[in-house]
């Protein structure tokens, strides 16, 4: 077909394509650099948002010992892409910095976690049935064998560990104020982070002498259907009276002991009950 | 209640609700289809854990199923408890289930 034409008539037919090459290309260049934008470091974070997470996590990692109820919705998406919400409720006792107690019931579970510096175990009612495991010596390394040796995930651990604000600030690359709010009729700063590994979380915190968190929510933007967590935290007591007891699990005489299974090592043949 | 988690595979998700309302099988179902994706995760995801200097060591607290082994979410009805030392196995007839609590589930794996 361009064999056909002049010279000029062929090289001015040409400018049409290069001309719209160019103009397509540099949203492209635009779009490659919003991309990467993520990526850079942590300098979108609000001042205020980050004081205020800073004087929350600075507050929570001062309390020796605390007991808070929560009260939470987790999503799970069915393959067919439906969500489900799932509700739990609970109590959470923890002891610096080595003893934790969660008495948690809900659609999935009614269980309870107990970690008492030594050993780990984890109680399901509904089953009468219990796992036991020796437990690192810090409630921060037992949060995480919990999440990656047992297939226990606490997703809001983070608020749990020894520095929470090293903790939740590990991968954030932007954080905003948003203003003033109530939770549960309690005055609130309302922030919200941005992470780089597909996760949105908000936080809102306790407006007072006591800057406590009192909603956590997070949100997996790259799972699809983007599932939530969300809890409220209520109840919060800074000067409990716990005893040792607490921590410790006793067997009950007819629970059944079974092993926790190690993730990720499963072998492919879940059958489920099906066949 | 154990013998629903037993029904079509097929129907397993419009079954879903059902068993939510019977109660407790719902996480069974969930992990047995595999049709879950749990959101629960921490905000962050670490590069490097705190507790890699701990080492479990060898512990029957921790075990890997055997690759290969089926797995069910839901005892046929009549096992009978079979404790073998100190972990509870169940035996259906000439089957022997070995029990685990994957995640938050407890899942009975063929031995």
């Amino acid at each position: 077909m361009t064999d056909t034409r002049t010279g000029g008539r062929w090289s001015r037919s040409w400018w049409g394509p290069v001309l719209a090459l160019l103009l397509g290309a540099t949203p492209l260049i635009g779009g490659a650099q919003q991309a990467k934008a993520p990526a850079e470091p942590a300098e979108k974070v609000d001042p205020q948002a980050q004081r205020i997470l800073r004087q929350m996590s600075d507050f929570l990692a001062a309390q020796r010992e605390f007991s808070v109820r929560t009260e939470g919705t987790l999503d799970e998406v069915l393959e067919s892409g439906q969500k489900i919400q799932m509700q739990r409720e609970g109590d959470v006792s923890v002891q610096r910095p080595n003893r934790l107690r969660v008495d948690r019931s809900g659609d999935l579970a009614r269980l309870h976690l107990f970690y008492d510096g030594q050993k780990f175990t984890l109680q399901g009612e509904r089953a009468n049935a219990y796992a036991t495991t020796p437990a690192p010596s810090t409630l921060d390394a037992t949060l995480d064998m919990a999440s990656q040796r047992l297939g226990l995930d606490a997703p809001a651990g983070d608020l749990l560990v020894s520095d929470p604000y090293a903790a939740l600030t590990e991968d954030v690359c932007s954080g905003s104020y948003l203003g003033r709010a109530l939770v549960d009729g309690t005055p609130v700063h309302h922030l919200a982070f941005r992470n780089r590994d597909g996760v949105d979380w908000e936080l809102w915190v306790e407006d007072g002498p006591r800057p406590l968190p009192r909603k956590y929510v997070i949100t997996s933007r790259d799972l699809p259907g983007a599932p939530q967590y969300a809890v409220d935290l209520s109840d919060w007591n800074l000067s409990p009276q716990f005893t040792p007891q607490q921590f410790q699990f006793t067997p009950p005489r007819d629970a059944m002991r079974v092993s926790f299974a190690e993730p990720g090592k499963q072998g492919g043949q879940q059958e489920g009950g099906a066949k | 209640m154990r013998m629903l988690a037993r029904g079509s595979r097929q129907r397993a998700a419009g079954m879903l609700l059902g068993l939510f309302v019977m109660g407790g099988l719902l996480p069974e179902a969930l992990a047995q289809y595999g049709t879950s994706r749990r959101v629960a995760r921490r905000t962050s995801r670490r590069t490097s854990y705190r507790h890699d200097a701990y080492s479990g060591g060898t512990s029957a607290a921790v075990v890997a199923v055997p690759v290969g082994a089926a797995t069910v979410t839901a005892l046929p009805a009549g096992c009978m408890a079979a404790p073998v030392g100190g972990i509870t196995y169940q035996q259906c007839g000439s089957v022997r289930y070995r029990p685990y609590y994957q995640g938050e589930s407890l899942v009975y794996a063929v031995e």
